[in-house]
Parts: C-alpha cells; structure tokens; sequence
C-alpha cells in the first residue's frame, strides 16, 4: 500500500489535497507496464488517467485509466489521439468516468523528470485545472514496494511556464521557484470497494514474510549511481556555462563603461571646442547583452538529482536498519 | 702598444699580438720607451666606408694590372670579376663621390688590352686553353661592362693625363697603415725611395703635371682629412724622440700646403707593382699637424700631468671627441711622464686613465670590443700591475677626490684615485663580452679563449697584489670570486684520473675564504657574492661527480629561498648549477632526484633561455627587439655552455624510468602525471603514421619506452643506450651500466603492475630469469612493493612463491570514487562562480559581498562534514542541507537589499548569479545522499 508520507504545503485552499485511486486503476497500470516490460520494448508507457474531482472533500478520483502509444513519432500520435477520442465515446457509453484527469507514466530510476514531461504536465494542466500526472515506478514494484506518485506543476511554475518556456534566473527568483518546488507531489491514497478489501484480508493470510530481509541489491544501488553521477555533469555543464556567461556580462559591462567614459572625454573636447556633442544613447545598441543560460533544464537535473538522492537514501536506509539486525543477531 | 684598425687581415692581428705580449717580459724603462716609438710612427687612420670601399677596388685593379703583365688571363678575367663584384657594392658610395678615376683608367686600359691580345692572333694560338676561354669570357664581360662608362671612358682615352696616378697615391694611403705597423719609419723611407724609382722606370707615364699631382693630393688627402682634422688634439711632446723622427722638411711644411693652394711639387711616393704594394710611410708627416700635448717650453710637472688628465677626462664619452686618439694620447702622457721622472704614481695615474679611456672606445656597453683594443687593455693593465708590483708604496684608493690624491709628496702615503680592481673587472666582462661575439666555431675563438690564460694570470697578480695591501674585505672577495668564476666549470681531468683533485682543492679554498668573510655591513654586493661563489662551488663539486658533497652544500646553504630575488646572472648561474647538480645525481643514479631537479627547467620548454644558452627560435615572435637584445647580452659564452641535447636525453631517461612503471601502476587515472614533457613525446610518436627504426633522439627515447611498457628490458636498455649522446657523459660506460640495471628493475616493476592480476603466484626464480637480475634482487624489489602498497601479494616462504591478491574495488566503489571527484568539480565551479559575482559587485556593496563566498563555503562545508560522520541517517543530512537553505535565505534577502541600492545593470547579474546558487542547494543535497552511500558501502564491503 504505496502513500507518499512526505506532505508537500499547497499554497492555495482550491486546489486539490488527495489523489484517491482505485485499485482498478493500480492493477491496470501495472499490467500495463509489465506487459510492455516483458515485451522489452521502450519501458516508457504512459495512458490517460479518467476520473472525476470531488470539490467538497478537495479529492481527485481516479477510477479508471487506459494506456497510450508512445507518442514519438508525428503519426503515432495522430493514432492516439484517435484513440483517445474513441475510448472517451466508448466509455461514455457504458456510463464510466470519462473526464480526463490527467496522465500516468512509468520511470526508470526516477529518470522521468525531463523537458518530456514536463510539457506533457504543463498541456494537461492547461486543458484543465487540477490534472496530474502518476509516475509508477516498476523497478521498485518489482522489490516489493509499490510506488505511485502523483504530481503536479506548481502554480508558481505553471505562471512562469505559460509566459515562458526558458526561465530566466531574475524570474525564478522572483516567483521563488527552485528545483524543489517546481513540481508539487500531492498524495496518493488507494481507495478500494468493500469487496476488494475483503479478496485483500483473505490474501494477507498466506503472506510470505520472509522477503522483508533481503539486502538491498548492490545492482540497483549502481545504476541509481550512474544515473547520479549523470545528473551531476549536467549541472556541471550548466555551471560551466554560468561561468561563461558571468565573463561575457563582465566584459561588456567594462566595455560599456569604457566606452561611455571615453565617448564622454570626447564630448566635453567637442564642447570645448565648439562642436556639437555626439549622441550618447546608442550605447545599448552597441553592446548587446550576451544570451541568458536557460535554467530549465538545470533546474530540471537538479530536480532528478534530488530524487535519485531520496531515492538511494530510502533504499539504503531500510538496508542499513537489517544490517544492525543481522549484527546483533551475530553477537 | 697601438696598432692600426685600418687593416683586419688576420695577418696583422696575429702581429700585433706578438707586439703586444712583448712587453711584458721587458723591463719598464725598455717598455715605455718602445712604445713612444711605436705611437710615434704610427699615424692612425680612420677610415670611413668609403676609403674602404675605394681601397677595394684598388687592390682589384693593382690585380689586374699584375696579372696583365704577366699575361695570365684567367688571372685578369678573375680580377675583373672581383672589381665588377666590389663597384656593384660601392655602389652608394660611388654615386656619392663619382667614380673613381683608377677605375675608369683600369677598366678602359683593360679593353685596349684584351683587343690587343685578341687580335694578336699569333700569340691567342699560343694560350693554353684555360686562358683562352678566359679570354672569350672577359672580351665580352669587360664590353657589356664597359657601356655603362662610355662617356667616362672616351674622356679617359682623350686626356688621359686627367686620371694618372691615383692608384700609386691612395695604395701608398693604403699600405701606410698596414706599413706602420710593421715597420719603423726608417725602413719605410728607405722602402719608399727604391719603390719611387721602380716606378719611374716602371711605368713611363708622365709624372710632373702640375694638374695630376692636384688630382692625387686631393685623392688622397681626402681619407686623411677626415682623421687629419681630428688629429689636432696634441699628441706628441717636445721630446728628444719626438724630433728624431723629423725626418725631411717637406713633410713638416706638409700641411701647410695643404691648406693653400697646393701647387708645390713633392716627391712622388709611390709604389712598384712588383713588390705587392709594400709602401712608403708617410705617417711621419701627420705628427706634424699634430699640436703638442704641451705648449712649448712649459715645465713639465705633476700638477701640469694633472691639469691635462682632468682636461682630456673631461672629454671622456663626448661625441665630438675622438676616442682612438685619447688612448694614444693617454700613452704618451704616460710616455712622458716617465722621461720627465714624475714619479711613479703620476705614471701610474697616467695608465689608470689609459685604460679608461680604453674602456671609452667603445660607444656603448652593449656592443663588444674591437679585439685589438682589449689585448691593448690587457697590456696596459698588465703594466700598471707591474708598476705597482714594484712600487708598494703607491696606493689606490676607490673613491677618493681627485684634490685629495697624494701624487709627490713622499712623506704622507701615495695616492691614486682609482681602482684597479674595478679595471680588471670590466676587462673580464669585455673578454666574456667578446666570446659572446665571436663565433664559436671559428679557429678565432679558440684564439682568443687562449687569451683567457693571460688574463687569469692577470687575476692572480692582482689577488696577490691586493693581498699583500692589505685591501677590505669586500675588494678580496670580488677578486676571489673572479677567480672562481673562471674556475668552476672547467673539468679537472687530472682529478679523474685518480690524481690529487687539484681543482677540488683550489675549489674550496676560494670558496671557504668567501664563506669565512662575515658580512658585517649586510651589503647585498657581499651577499651576492657569497652566493655565486656557493653556486660555483655546487657546480664544480657536480661536475666532478660529487654529488653527496654538491646536494648537502645546496641543501644546506638554503640558496633556493632567496634564489627568487637574485639579480638574473645569478639566476641563470643557479639554473646552471641545477642542471648540474640533476645530471650529478643522474650519473650517480638518483634518478628520482635527477628527475625532480632537471623537471623545472625541462617542462618549461626554454631551457635555453633559462640557462642563457641562446635563444629558442619559436618564441621569437613573442618578444620584441629590446627584450632580444637584453636577453642576448646575458649569453654565456659558448664553453661554458652545458650539453642541453644531453641533458634533454637524461632528464627524458629519468622520466621514462619513473613514468612507465607509473602509467602501469596507474592505468585508468589520467590525471596524475609526473612528466608532461615525457607524455608529450609519446603523443607525438603517436602521431606518426608510419614508425621506422629510431634515428633522432627522442625516437629512440620514445622506443625504448615503448619496449618497457612491454616490459621487454632488452630491447628497451639496447635502444636508448645506442645513441651516440652517450658518450658525451662523463663516465660513460658507468653511467650506461646503471642505466642498464635501472631499466631491469623499472621493467621488472611494470611488469608486476601490467601482468600481476594474471598470476595467482609466480616464482621469483622466472622472474629472475626473465629480467636477468639475481634472486636476491627481485626479492628486494618486489619487498619494496608490497611494502608501499602497490602490490598486493605476500611471499610464500615454503615453496618460495609470491602468492598475488586479488582485491580490486567493486564498481559501486568506483562509482562512490567518481562521484565524489564530480562533486569536488561542482564544488569548484560554483564557487568560481560565485568568486566572479564577489568580483563584479564588489563594487558596490563590498561588505557583503567579501563575506558571500565564506558563507556558502562554510555552508557548504559544514553540511559535508555534517554529512560525513553520521551519514547513515538521512535526517541529518537534511540537517545539514536545510541549514544551508536558512543561509541561502539570508542570501538572498542580502541579495535583494543589495539590488535597491544598487543600478539596473549589476540587479540583472545578481539575479543570475543567485540562479546558479540555487544549483548549488542542490549540489549539496546530494553531497548528503552521496555520503550516506560511501558511509554504506565501505561497511558492507
């Protein structure tokens, strides 16, 4: 039973507070993957989630989902889309939910977080206003840890996105975006009929308990690694580029300076010698400000570094808590 | 002595050497006697481009002329291309002042002559054929060549009288200068007189027009007058020797002829072609123009000397002044000051200032002295030393007024101002300036290196001398270090032989004499001193294969802290005494300390210019002109330059020795590199697309390391030990069985790092046998590895096997390692950043912004460390990391604050730069998650 325990504060009272889903919807969601998994195609399978928005408990419910193409190529989402209007027309007619509330995605190692993803966020939220995105991770199904997170973008980024695609600094500064409220987690309760709960009581009794104290595996630890150590070249590219740009600000600050000091000596000269001054307001014009670095996509790898990070700290943390076990068991 | 400048033939050079050594060995009254005779005869010409040029093309033409009598026409086509060769040269000089009649009078009487020979058919058939085709050659040269004189020429053949004589005149100009300096006036008169009427029957052209003996006076007066007009300075007293020379009358009234209309008949002087231009003299006359260095009458005494030293020093280094000429009159001052019995210290004085004027000669002290006046200086310095050698009682005092100098008076201590050892000084960098000049190839210079005897000896009088005058402390140690100095670099061959170490001896000596001096007064000239002579000391003890005495007295004496703040000489004498000291160790077989000391001045790629050994051509556009000529005076002259070729090969031999067993050791960290040199002569092979077998040397060094990093010794030892630089080490055979046994073991130890993760054990016995080195050997050398961790392997006594080890990290390991170098660069890169931010604002608010970079340091510091020791709980990495976000916080509402204030145009960068701030949160979130995994894995591994 995967609930994110974290609670991210919501700014505004409107929005939503709980993402309620069906273990329908789960089930679905993990067939989905599986299947494309087994099949050893792109494990990148994303679907449409439908549900409804229940305004008096600030609960989003997601009851039913159905998978997506991978929307690569120009006529695969063309197919899509025709899908995704024949599904709503089908559903319609055997009266289930068919607003769509959002979409759902699986990721690699928390590797989901990209330009992607969030345009896809951004597209869904556009259309309407409380839409999320579930990132279900297979990797750690597989470990026996279900993992569905919901998210959404922010209102502060969702403002900034709309008015432009590539932020600048002074505008992440002034709407106090970071890396760590870019996207905003909301929680993810299971919700399930009566009749689910009981099927649910009847299985626990023949619950193997003994995988609680496997080791965490060193593989997933190494490519949690590598995924974290390309993270880390990113933003040193990014820094690089900074740094880069920090130099051609400077240089053209002290250019213009020199200039204008010097256009100036000039000036009082003319004057003193009777002629007309030069005009002095073609400074700007002369010197251009050097191209901005975009801070997207640093924001962005900050953003996935960070997750990679809560990610190997969880995974090691439950493997360092059986590790003192098995010592004092030892001893 | 005095010798002409006029004539450069090395034939006169050489004898005016003899003449110059000469008086040494005479006694002084002999000595100065000869030399008034000498500056007597001797009228000095200075001869200007075109005197040159125009004495060029005499001796063409007096070659022709030869040649046509005899009739050797191969020898006359010779002699006119020489001449056609010589006009073109003297090209700007002939449009200046015409042409000259003898050419124009060769060139036509030339073609008369080859018509006639060509016509003569009788006497063509009698040609040998060189001559003959010889002929054919010049008739059509010498027609081409004389159209463009047609004019002159057609002048010529109609007033031929016009262009008589003034060959004879100006060859007798010519030949004077060559003459004087060989031949007393006498002979010269007699020689003059014989020639006169060789001539007369010689040559039947007409001799007594008034117009052509016009002609030739001006001809030939024109290359005096320019001297002549200078020689006005009194150069001769009245003495008894002066009026000996007086020889006819006509040459006293010379002058004055001159300076009227010049009508007078004189007495043709000329010469015979016959005796190849062996002339009259007819120097004796210019005496007579000369004032005399005194009026008339005067009484020559000490107070007069003086006035006339202090007048003509007073000259010293004017432009008008001609400075030739002060150096002879300097010597006759001198001369007469010994026939007037002034004393010894007024004749003293008057050498002192015979040299200085010497020193004067030369416009600059850049350029370098003409040869013959430093053997002059020589000379004279030599005498003074005589002087005061014999007269104790004569001081020189440094310093002193001139009013207070004590030059008669026999009661108080005689006195001169002046010293001789600031003379001796200059002269030895003359001399060393003069190498500097000369090509170091040339026989001239080993020539003149022989002089380097004489002035050593020079040294030692002076050393003596000084000695026993007792002089300061600061004065022996200059003479000292002089001493050394030609001293230091110079093998001692007899000490390699096993003989007593002479130079060794000698060596220490000096040098410990230096050392003894304390300085009291703290002057950095005595500290300097000190210096040198440690450094010198260091090189001799390293060129003689000291090296435990030569590293102990540098590492002892602490010269390297304040090596930094020398003069540049004594820079380039430390780089010298380095490069020394490394290839020292090298033969000794230090290779790690070769390699450390020969690094910083290999990996700089200017090794020549840091030990002054010429310049490095690539550079050269990097600097400009002055900065050449700068760096060109500092040049150590050409034999005391060390091998660099040599020591390019054995600093490239350490590297590789150290650096292959290194690559090994380390195969996949590229970053640590002990040689960059090594590895860039390795990447440039690479470049090769095709490798044939070595030839230059970095080819074979790159071969030879190339076969050791296969561990293959034997071919690795045969091909760097093949080339021939080799020999050129001291000790060679030495040096190449040590560097035999090095590669072994180098290679042995590359081996174990390539190929020990394929053994699970191996027997020291193959090894032994592969590497050719005794069990005892590689027992040793593979102790020492384990020793120092870089193998992992333990020996196995029973069977006598080395057991390897496997533990490589595991590859989380290696990725925890790589995250953590990623995360230093991060680390880096963002605090440049925000370092550049502190640069650009500073303007602005400088309180805050000096204390920005602390903070997010310290931040970021603290929640490493916060990071480090409790790691495994995630909590307290948040600790830490929410830590950071309160400061960053504080940041940015400094930030802000500091943006109201500040203008529009720094508001835009702040902004930016606190975006990459925010990267920086996140780096250091992650630096907890990453902690907490290496925390993790080295538990469980």
């Amino acid at each position: 039973m995967a609930t994110n325990q974290q609670q991210q504060p919501t700014e505004d009272m409107d929005s939503i507070q709980c993402v309620e889903v069906t273990s329908q919807v789960i089930m679905k969601i993990t067939r989905n993957c599986q299947d494309e998994l087994d099949k050893q195609l792109d494990p990148h399978v994303s679907g449409v989630l439908l549900g409804l928005i229940n305004e008096n408990k600030r609960v989003l419910e997601v009851t039913h989902c159905f998978p997506l193409m991978n929307s690569d190529t120009d006529e695969s989402m063309e197919i899509n889309r025709e899908h995704m209007l024949e599904m709503e027309r089908s559903l319609r007619s055997v009266n289930i939910d068919y607003q769509q509330v959002g979409f759902y995605q699986s990721t690699y190692l928390n590797t989901h977080c990209d330009r992607n993803f969030l345009d896809s966020v951004f597209d869904y939220l556009e259309e309407m206003n409380e839409a999320i995105a579930i990132i279900y991770d297979p990797l750690k199904t597989k470990l026996g840890h279900l993992s569905l997170r919901a998210f959404k973008l922010s209102s502060a980024a969702f403002n900034l996105y709309k008015a432009e695609k590539d932020f600048t600094a002074e505008m992440l500064r002034d709407n106090l975006v970071t890396y760590e409220n870019l996207f905003q987690e909301i929680p993810v309760v299971v919700k399930n009929s009566s009749l689910t709960n009981v099927l649910l009581c009847e299985l626990g009794h023949v619950q193997d308990t003994t995988s609680y104290f496997t080791l965490p595996t060193s593989s997933y630890l190494e490519k949690s690694m590598q995924l974290l150590l390309g993270g880390l070249d990113e933003i040193n590219q990014d820094l690089l580029k900074i740094n880069k740009y920090q130099k051609s600000v400077y240089k053209k600050q002290t250019d213009m300076m020199k200039y204008i000091q010097d256009r100036k000596e000039e000036n009082d000269r003319m004057i003193r010698e009777g002629l007309k001054p030069l005009p002095e307001e073609d400074v700007n014009e002369l010197f251009k400000d050097p191209a901005p670095v975009g801070r997207l996509e640093s924001l962005l790898s900050a953003n996935r570094i960070t997750s990679h990070c809560d990610m190997i700290e969880e995974h090691v943390k439950s493997g360092i808590g059986k590790l003192y076990l098995a010592d004092s068991f030892m001893s | 002595s005095t010798q002409s400048t006029g004539g450069d033939s090395s034939d006169e050079s050489s004898s005016s050497e003899s003449e110059a050594e000469m008086p040494v060995a005479r006694a002084p009254v002999r000595q100065y006697a000869s030399i008034l005779e000498e500056s007597d005869d001797e009228k000095r010409v200075v001869r200007s481009s075109k005197d040159k040029r125009f004495s060029e093309i005499n001796e063409a033409i007096k070659a022709i002329r030869n040649a046509k009598k005899i009739k050797d026409i191969s020898k006359v086509f010779e002699g006119f291309n020489s001449l056609c060769s010589t006009y073109t040269k003297s090209q700007n000089v002939i449009a200046k002042n015409g042409t000259p009649k003898a050419f124009i009078r060769c060139v036509a009487d030339l073609e008369t002559f080859v018509l006639a020979v060509w016509e003569d058919k009788e006497q063509r058939s009698k040609l040998n054929k060189i001559n003959s085709k010889a002929l054919g050659a010049l008739k059509q040269n010498v027609r081409k060549f004389n159209k463009a004189f047609e004019t002159d020429i057609e002048e010529y053949r109609k007033n031929p009288d016009n262009y008589e004589e003034v060959i004879e005149e100006d060859e007798s100009d010519n030949d004077d200068d060559l003459e004087t300096a060989k031949d007393s006036a006498k002979q010269a008169k007699k020689s003059r007189t014989s020639s006169s009427r060789a001539f007369d029957e010689d040559d039947d052209e007409a001799g007594g027009d008034g117009m052509s003996d016009d002609d030739s006076d001006d001809m030939w007066n024109e290359s005096d007058d320019s001297s002549s007009s200078d020689d006005e300075m009194p150069a001769i007293g009245y003495t008894a020797a002066y009026f000996l020379k007086k020889k006819d009358d006509d040459k006293k009234e010379r002058p004055e002829r001159k300076k009227k209309a010049p009508k007078q008949q004189q007495p043709r002087t000329s010469t015979s072609k016959e005796d190849e231009g062996w002339t009259t003299v007819s120097g004796v006359e210019k005496v007579a123009k000369e004032k005399p260095l005194f009026e008339e009458g005067t009484e020559i005494t000490v107070d007069v000397v003086n006035q006339k030293i202090a007048e003509l020093s007073s000259i010293r280094g004017r432009r008008g002044a001609n400075r030739k000429k002060n150096i002879e009159t300097f010597e006759l001052l001198t001369e007469t000051c010994y026939k007037e019995n002034l004393g010894i210290p007024v004749v003293a004085k008057c050498l002192y200032y015979t040299c200085l004027a010497i020193f004067d000669y030369n416009p600059s002290m850049s350029a370098c002295m003409v040869v013959d006046i430093w053997v002059q200086l020589l000379v004279t310095l030599d005498k003074l030393l005589t002087l005061l050698e014999g007269h104790r009682e004569v001081h020189f005092v440094e310093g002193l007024p001139d009013e207070e100098e004590n030059l008669e008076n026999p009661e108080k201590p005689l006195t001169v101002a002046g010293s001789i050892l600031v003379i001796m000084e200059r002269a030895d960098d003359e001399f060393t300036k003069l190498l500097r000049n000369l090509d170091p190839h040339g026989t001239e210079y080993v020539q003149r290196l022989s002089d380097e005897a004489k002035l050593c000896v020079v040294i030692l009088r002076i050393k003596a001398e000084l000695a026993t005058r007792k002089a300061s402390n600061n004065e022996m140690c200059r003479i000292y270090l002089r001493e050394i100095e030609h001293l230091y670099y110079k093998v001692d061959y007899s000490a390699e032989k096993g003989g007593t170490g002479n130079s060794k001896a000698k060596m220490d000596e000096l040098c410990k004499f230096i050392y003894r001096i304390e300085s009291s007064d703290h002057s950095g000239d005595l500290d300097r001193i000190r210096t040198r002579a440690m450094l010198c000391h260091i090189y001799h003890h390293a060129l003689h294969n000291r090296w435990s005495e030569a590293r102990d007295l540098m590492l002892m004496s602490h010269l390297q802290h304040g090596i930094s703040h020398a003069d540049i000489p004594t820079k380039i004498l430390h780089n010298r005494t380095m490069v020394q000291l490394g290839l020292c160790a090298f033969r000794n077989g230090y290779i790690q300390h070769a390699h450390t000391t020969l690094n910083e001045i290999q990996s700089s790629q200017k090794s020549k210019e840091l030990l002054a050994q010429g310049l490095s051509t690539q550079r050269m556009s990097e600097r400009n002109l002055e900065q050449e000529k700068i760096e060109k005076q500092r040049q150590i002259p050409f034999h005391m330059h060390i091998n660099l070729e040599l020591l390019e090969y054995s600093y490239l031999t350490c590297a590789m020795l150290l650096e292959v067993p290194h690559m090994a050791a380390h195969q996949f960290e590229q970053r640590r590199k002990l040689s960059r040199t090594f590895h860039q002569q390795l990447r440039n092979a690479e470049k090769n697309p095709l490798i044939g077998p070595p030839d230059s040397m970095r080819e074979h060094l790159v071969a030879s390391a190339k076969a050791m990093m296969k561990a293959d010794w034997k071919t690795c030892a045969d091909t760097l030990l093949a080339h021939k630089i080799w020999n050129l080490m001291p000790n060679a055979e030495d040096v190449k069985a040590m560097l035999k046994q090095k590669i072994k073991e180098e290679s042995l130890r590359t081996y174990m790092f390539t190929y020990s993760a394929c053994y699970d054990s191996i027997s020291p016995m193959v090894l032994s046998r592969m590497f050719d080195l005794s069990n005892k050997q590689i027992h040793a050398l593979i102790s020492k590895m384990i020793l120092n961790d870089e193998l992992k392997a333990s020996w196995d006594k029973p069977t006598d096997l080395l057991i390897l080890h496997r533990a490589e990290s595991s590859k989380l390991q290696s990725l925890a390692k790589q995250t953590a170098d990623k995360l230093t660069h991060v680390m880096d890169n963002t605090e440049k950043m925000l370092g550049q931010g502190t640069t650009f604002t500073s303007r602005g608010n400088a309180a805050a912004s000096l204390t920005w970079p602390n903070n997010i340091f310290g931040a970021g510091n603290g929640s490493l460390q916060m990071g480090f020791p409790i790691g495994m709980s995630g909590d307290s990495s948040r600790g830490g990391h929410r830590n950071y976000q309160d400061r960053s916080r504080n940041y940015q509402d400094r930030n802000r604050n500091y943006q109201d204030r500040s203008n529009a145009g720094n508001a835009g960068y702040n902004g930016r730069s606190r975006g990459g701030y925010n990267n920086a949160g996140g780096y250091n979130n992650n630096s907890g998650g990453y902690n907490n995994n290496t925390q993790y894995t080295s538990r469980v591994y």
